[in-house]
């Protein structure tokens, strides 16, 4: 309990407490951030299938993979434009401030599972739009404590704008791998959304050229 | 005086020789015209062509929208009927629907083209729908009547939701962003076939663009039907066994972590007690 605490506190920008702050303790923090979003992604993946038992089964793996993969996958590009970009921002505080803006969206996931459960099960509408509502909101969440975990661990003189490069990079690779990660996991939700397709069918939607037939 | 010179066989003879003679003219005259239906067609040439699909209870429906050069879609507005040649020939359980204006070419007890004539209606565009009898599982043969020649035509082989037939590149398609064409074919060739056709352009990797010729040598092109849950099955098993490996991993460092974290802890809070002893740090 007195982890999840300290990850909540984390994700919420609080200094780390000195005691947290040896390099094991960082790398505990950050592993338990991850599993503890496993298990959040996994209530609301219950909770958005619900409707049906397979589909709720389903998403108990396959919303956890969306968001580990997604995370595994965003890493690199981020630890790599940290290094590149030269910031005297600590990698484990970078990490730490991303893993814990997973934790929190994950945790906004988590608390939205049983409104989302409830709608699905009472109306015909609602329960979709909630549901992509929740994420949506838990995306914007765990942006908002991403950047600014790493912003208020910036050591004095360090320039803002060096961090928000890799951070920047992470979140765009993370995001990239979720559309395609939610397209391959689909469905999630019982109905067909814009995201079951992928970039293909975001693209289709958006990039089309009308051109008059030959008269 | 007259009556009397009619009755005479020696006119009676006159007026049929002359008859006779008439009748010869008349068919002489008549000749150039009575031929020109029995005058084997002249072939149509295609500049363009597209192809949509559409599921049917029986299968696919291929609706084919050849455009015609000016030329040829001159000859039949004056009344010529040309024929319009398949790169290869409809295979059984292929047919055209019946149409004014379309009539289907049948040799050896397959349909090689069509005859097409004023009737098919105006402009350059000529459009026909071949039914194709399949079940969908599987490779297939890709259905879609393509026009002998060298211009490239477009097969869309999106059947909508995410479904696509997916054809096999073979030799003489190579895969490019989001389209298969045949190798070495610009951007230009593609957009100019596009907009002869009015085909929208869609990022999806199911239009196909090909050239009869090359179909003809090939002998056909080949294509599976690809739902996106059969897509995505294609990684998912890879997907599950590295979300396991990553989940193995995190466990295994929470088993690691957890002395060296422990001592790392106890060792600060003993250093903070120690301070604060001590009337805090120096």
């Amino acid at each position: 309990m007195g982890t999840l605490v300290t990850l909540i506190d984390i994700a919420c920008g609080r200094p780390i407490p000195a005691e947290d702050s040896g390099r094991s303790r960082r790398m505990q923090l950050i592993v338990f951030a991850l599993l503890a979003s496993l298990v959040f992604a996994a209530v609301w993946g219950l909770a958005a299938g619900s409707r049906s038992a397979g589909l709720a089964l389903a998403n108990v793996y396959k919303v956890p993979m969306v968001v580990l993969l997604s995370c595994a996958f965003a890493a690199p590009a981020g630890l790599l434009a940290w290094r590149l970009s030269g910031t005297r921002v600590r990698g484990s505080d970078l990490a730490l401030g991303f893993t814990g803006g997973v934790f929190g969206g994950t945790l906004v996931l988590a608390v939205f599972a049983p409104l989302v459960a409830l709608y699905y099960h009472s109306s015909a509408w609602a329960g979709p739009v909630l549901g992509l509502g929740s994420v949506g909101l838990a995306l914007l969440t765990g942006t908002t404590m991403f950047v600014r975990g790493v912003v208020r661990r910036l050591e004095p003189g360090t320039k803002m704008r060096t961090v928000l490069l890799p951070v920047a990079v992470t979140l765009g690779m993370q995001l990239l791998t979720l559309v395609q990660l939610a397209s391959l996991a689909s469905p999630i939700f019982p109905e067909r959304t814009v995201f079951g397709g992928g970039i293909d069918h975001l693209a289709q939607s958006s990039h089309t050229l009308p051109i008059a037939p030959a008269e | 005086m007259l009556r009397d010179h009619v009755r005479t066989p020696a006119f009676r003879r006159m007026v049929l020789v002359l008859h006779v003679l008439l009748g010869l003219a008349g068919t002489a005259l008549t000749a150039p015209a009575q031929a020109q239906p029995h005058k084997p067609a002249s072939v149509a040439r295609v500049a363009g062509a597209l192809f949509t699909p559409s599921r049917t209870d029986e299968g696919i429906a291929w609706h084919a929208q050849w455009v015609l050069t000016p030329e040829s879609a001159t000859e039949i507005a004056e009344g010529a009927s040309l024929e319009l040649r398949f790169a290869v020939p409809l295979a059984d359980g292929e047919e055209v629907e019946q149409k004014p204006g379309v009539a289907a070419i049948v040799e050896n007890g397959h349909v090689t083209g069509i005859v097409i004539d004023r009737a098919a209606g105006p402009g350059r565009t000529l459009s026909a729908v071949v039914r194709h009898r399949t079940s969908l599982d599987g490779s297939q043969r890709y259905g879609a009547p393509v026009a002998a020649g060298s211009a490239l035509q477009i097969i869309d082989g999106d059947l909508g939701a995410g479904t696509r037939f997916e054809v096999e590149p073979g030799r003489i398609l190579e895969k490019g962003v989001g389209h298969v064409a045949p190798p070495g074919t610009s951007h230009a060739a593609r957009e100019e076939a596009r907009r002869l056709t009015g085909y929208t352009a869609r990022v999806t990797g199911a239009a196909v663009y090909v050239r009869g010729e090359d179909v003809r040598v090939e002998g056909g092109l080949a294509a599976t039907v690809v739902t996106p849950r059969a897509r995505g099955h294609r990684g998912a098993i890879g997907i599950a066994v590295v979300f396991g490996a990553i989940v193995l991993a995190l466990l295994a460092a929470v088993r690691r972590l957890r002395h060296a974290a422990g001592v790392e802890r106890a060792d600060a809070l003993l250093a903070s007690e120690l301070d604060a002893l001590e009337g805090g740090p120096r």
